[in-house]
């Protein structure tokens, strides 16, 4: 693993992307995943508050990307 | 660089606690000052703070934090308003040439809340975005917390002061992702790996059919199943040989063999109900042997390893007292984990006190019922991988054995495991029933066998032979399909489940490199503000030899407060040592210090009610700190303060710099949540026609405190304006006394000034200080209403009040001439003008 760091004088949505932009070396199509899914997985602590409820949607949303993965979509694969 | 905003203005209505319909509360703020805001309590402080939570984050945390059915949504409003409706205005100044921005946020009575802007601000909604900083609101709760909390808690606690909040949630967020109790449960690992186990025990149950089959067609064992694609050729090849079969097998590989069409042909060659009757017996024959081919021995295991799990879960669940005592140490859990209840001896319930630990005793009760459901758990995962299941389900549908439907009993089973209900008895019952299956399907085989053996006497020995070779080369046919299949479900499960172990990795390190480059930037921060935050600790606390010191993990998120200095002694515990005051201070001062460091849009530290917990001289120290050193401009780099307290000793300090050059004071009054909230420097001529209004409709009981607060604050307008001395003890005697404190202190002063000869006031001003007005006060409002002993007053007397407050201050003014013009003007001080 890199030694990837946050940029004290970025915002958090910089630093967000930086990341993710990191993680796209590490497996491009996992990273393209969590980045679909960001917005859900920011959802599951609020206030250091953990929602059992989102972290579940989030997994349920991922879940869905990596069957598609294994299962491409016969029209987009027609389209392909 | 971008524009940062200080808050300049603040109207209200129809929120929380301010009604004020038709009449919003309207507080300015100076971006050059510190600005107070001073309430006593239920006077609308803390709606101040909620209005401007609500209009920046859109929520307010305290109802959000509300179960669903207290119906939090219907408490934004004032339930006063008539149209239970809401509406904040915000104005802001910007530090540089940019355009002063206004936000109206309104909040309907369906809740929808709606955000315009008057000055045309193209996009309100993005603006207030960028307000969202930890930095531009904080409460009392946030930061009192935060010596006293875990290292792991503070950690958090710390990040928000931090500004790095949401760091912090993303992090735990993608802790909570990457669990791999979470993973398993929410990607459904192990309903995948049971198909996949079902998967595989189906491709061998084919398997054995297809090694029977082709042992019966060629002669031959069936040894390599890597050799498939050969045997099937083998089976073509011995059945396309035989003369009456070979036009059904030319050119034809064996999947699209019609072995229907065979088996009508040799009917036809040899006719006659018997042949069809063998026909019949060999295909119940081939479907009962591919039933044996499930491992008995490995059902008989499942048996024995669910019953010892029943008596197991039995035993555990013996051992627990049942479900309402499950609930009760529930409760008393969570009594315990939220310290409502901190004594740990002593029970909740009757309050008894016994020798051991009552959180041990709950926790221990507890462990036996999530042990029992852990078997339980254990028992549903057994069945569902069993082959005992897979048996029951096989026997009961084989058409060979024809089980009616109301003999089966396998889907009933299947839902007493899983939902964990399955007793002995039942369980004993199923095996019996198993038995039963086994000897009906031994039974069978050996019946259909007989049948066989009886009608290969009777028909030619040729084509019975080939009739039997037709049946098991289809159920070869059909045995290769289905393993296939199989094979081709498993591998699609299995690439399921391996991209899952792909995402599984992926994420655990992503949790990694975030964490990683989250605890570096904490660190960072806490380097950065390193000399701040010492700096402004020493001079609330007024202390050299006292130094806190933060330090975080490497590898975690606990932040350790140790004190690098105590009296001369070193690296000590600052949670044991510091008392309520150093913990708060060291708290603000690290928040004040980030927020310094800061540079997001807001420009602007909201504090409501931050030094509750502070002595008076703290709070002093502190309240010096912002004014000297962190408001803008007096510090170039500040930032505009925005205090809000319902301190009373905090309140005789804001009453002397409020007015001055750099501190600008608010004061609120009013009757909420029903009547108006009102700001006193909206006026004190507004309040006092607020009082004239109320006591012309005879609405004496609202008046009364308006009038307290009118006469102090004008005969604190007298002690500023004249310069005169108070006791030392004024500012914390007893607040409800404060008409008859300053009516002392002007009027000891007065005579004091009097017997050294020389008093200002004419002759005039002091007659009618002694004789007519102080008495007046006295008489009228001090024996009546601070001493708590005399009956109310009627409106008529009430306004006499208010009339011989504004007569008394007159006695302090003079007429000035002196630059040509008649000017009403203060007294320098009691002996000058």
């Amino acid at each position: 693993m890199s030694d990837f760091r946050f940029d004290g004088i970025k915002s958090f949505d910089e630093n967000c992307a930086a990341f993710l932009d990191e993680l796209d070396d590490v497996d491009p199509e996992m990273s393209a995943i969590l980045r679909s899914n960001f917005d859900g997985l920011v959802s599951i602590v609020i206030d250091g508050e953990r929602d059992t409820r989102a972290r579940s949607d989030f997994n349920a949303k991922i879940m869905e990307a990596l069957d598609a993965l294994v299962v491409p979509d016969p029209e987009k694969e027609q389209q392909a | 660089m971008m524009p940062r905003y200080f808050l300049t203005r603040l109207k209200i209505e129809g929120f929380r606690g301010i009604n004020n319909e038709a009449d919003p509360l309207d507080i300015r703020f100076r971006p050059d000052a510190v600005n107070s805001v001073f309430a006593d309590n239920a006077i609308g402080k803390s709606s101040i703070f909620e209005a401007l939570c609500y209009a920046i984050h859109g929520v307010i945390p305290k109802l959000e934090m509300l179960q669903a059915q207290e119906r939090p949504q219907d408490y934004y409003c004032n339930r006063f308003h008539s149209k239970n409706s809401a509406l904040i205005d915000l104005e802001f100044e910007s530090d540089d040439v940019s355009a002063a921005v206004a936000i109206r946020v309104e909040r309907d009575s369906a809740g929808n809340r709606t955000v315009t802007s008057p000055t045309g601000h193209p996009d309100p909604n993005a603006f207030l975005e960028t307000l969202k900083e930890a930095f531009a609101l904080l409460d009392y709760r946030t930061f009192a917390r935060f010596i006293e909390e875990s290292p792991l808690e503070r950690g958090r606690t710390f990040s928000s002061l931090l500004g790095l909040s949401a760091y912090s949630d993303c992090r735990q967020a993608l802790q909570a992702t990457s669990d791999t109790r979470a993973l398993n449960s929410d990607l459904e690992h192990k309903v995948i790996s049971a198909a996949i186990e079902t998967a595989q025990a189906a491709g061998q149950r084919s398997l054995g059919t297809m090694r029977t089959s082709y042992e019966h067609v060629t002669g031959n064992p069936l040894e390599d199943i890597e050799k498939l694609d050969d045997y099937a050729a083998n089976v073509t090849r011995a059945l396309g040989d035989v003369e009456l079969l070979k036009s059904f097998f030319d050119g034809k590989s064996l999947a699209d063999i019609d072995f229907d069409e065979i088996k009508a042909a040799i009917r036809t060659e040899e006719g006659g109900e018997k042949r069809k009757e063998l026909e019949l017996a060999v295909e119940k024959i081939a479907k009962l042997e591919t039933l044996k081919s499930i491992d008995k021995k490995a059902v008989e295991g499942d048996q024995s390893q669910l019953s010892s799990f029943i008596d197991k879960r039995d035993e555990l669940l013996a051992s627990t007292r049942g479900d309402l005592f499950k609930r009760l140490y529930d409760a008393a859990n969570a009594l315990i984990a939220n310290e409502s209840w901190t004594d740990d001896e002593a029970c909740p319930l009757c309050e008894s006190t016994f020798d051991k630990s009552i959180s041990a005793h709950v926790a221990t009760q507890l462990t036996q019922y999530k042990d029992a459901a852990a078997k339980t758990e254990e028992i549903k995962e057994a069945w569902q991988a069993s082959t005992w299941k897979t048996f029951l389900n096989s026997f009961e549908q084989s058409e060979a054995l024809a089980v009616a439907d109301d003999q089966r009993q396998n889907n009933r089973l299947d839902s007493k495991f899983s939902s964990g209900d399955i007793t002995k008895a039942e369980l004993e019952a199923a095996i019996e029933w198993t038995s039963e299956l086994a000897k009906m399907a031994a039974d069978s085989l050996k019946a259909a066998k007989d049948k066989k053996a009886e009608l290969e006497k009777e028909l030619p020995a040729s084509l019975v032979q080939l009739t039997e070779q037709v049946e098991h080369g289809k159920q070869f046919v059909e045995a290769v399909t289905q393993y296939r299949q199989h094979q081709e479900q498993e591998a699609k499960q299995q690439e399921r489940l391996d991209i899952r172990e792909r995402w599984r990795t992926f994420i655990t390190n992503a949790t990694g490199l975030f964490a990683d480059a989250e605890a570096a930037l904490s660190k960072e921060k806490i380097a950065d503000i390193d000399g701040e935050y010492k700096d402004m600790f020493r001079q609330i606390m007024n202390v050299g030899d006292v130094i806190p010191d933060l330090q975080r993990a490497d590898d975690r998120e606990d932040l350790h407060v140790q004190l690098s200095e105590f009296h001369g002694q070193h690296k000590l515990s600052a949670r044991a040592l510091l008392s309520e005051s150093y913990r708060n201070a060291l708290a603000i001062s690290v928040f004040l210090a980030a927020a310094l460091k800061h540079s997001g849009a807001p420009r602007f530290v909201v504090l409501d009610d931050v030094t509750s917990s502070f002595d008076s001289g703290h709070q002093f120290f502190l309240m010096e700190l912002i004014r000297t050193g962190l408001q803008q401009p007096v510090n170039p780099n500040g930032l505009q303060f925005i205090i809000l307290s319902h301190d009373g000793l905090l309140e005789k300090y804001f009453d002397r710099l409020g007015g001055t050059d750099d501190w600008h004071h608010n004061k609120l009054q009013g009757a909420p949540p029903m009547g108006a909230v009102l700001s006193q420097t909206q006026g004190a001529d507004r309040l006092k026609s607020t009082i004239d209004t109320l006591l012309s409709a005879g609405q004496v009981s609202q008046a009364q405190h308006l009038i307290r607060q009118y006469l102090e604050y004008k005969l604190q307008q007298i002690i500023r304006r004249v310069a005169i001395p108070v006791p030392i003890d004024f500012a914390i005697k007893d607040s409800s006394r404060m008409v008859s404190n300053c009516l002392d202190a002007i009027t000891d002063a007065v005579q004091l000034h009097d017997r050294a000869g020389n008093l200002i006031l004419d002759q005039q001003q002091k007659q009618d200080l002694n004789t007519v007005h102080v008495p007046a006060i006295v008489g009228n409002w001090v024996s009546h209403y601070e001493t708590g002993t005399g009956s109310g007053l009627s409106a008529p007397v009430l306004a006499g009040i208010v009339q011989s407050i504004d007569i008394l201050a007159e006695c302090f003014r003079y007429d000035d001439s002196s630059s040509g013009q008649v000017v009403r003007r203060w007294y320098r001080s009691l002996s000058s003008r």
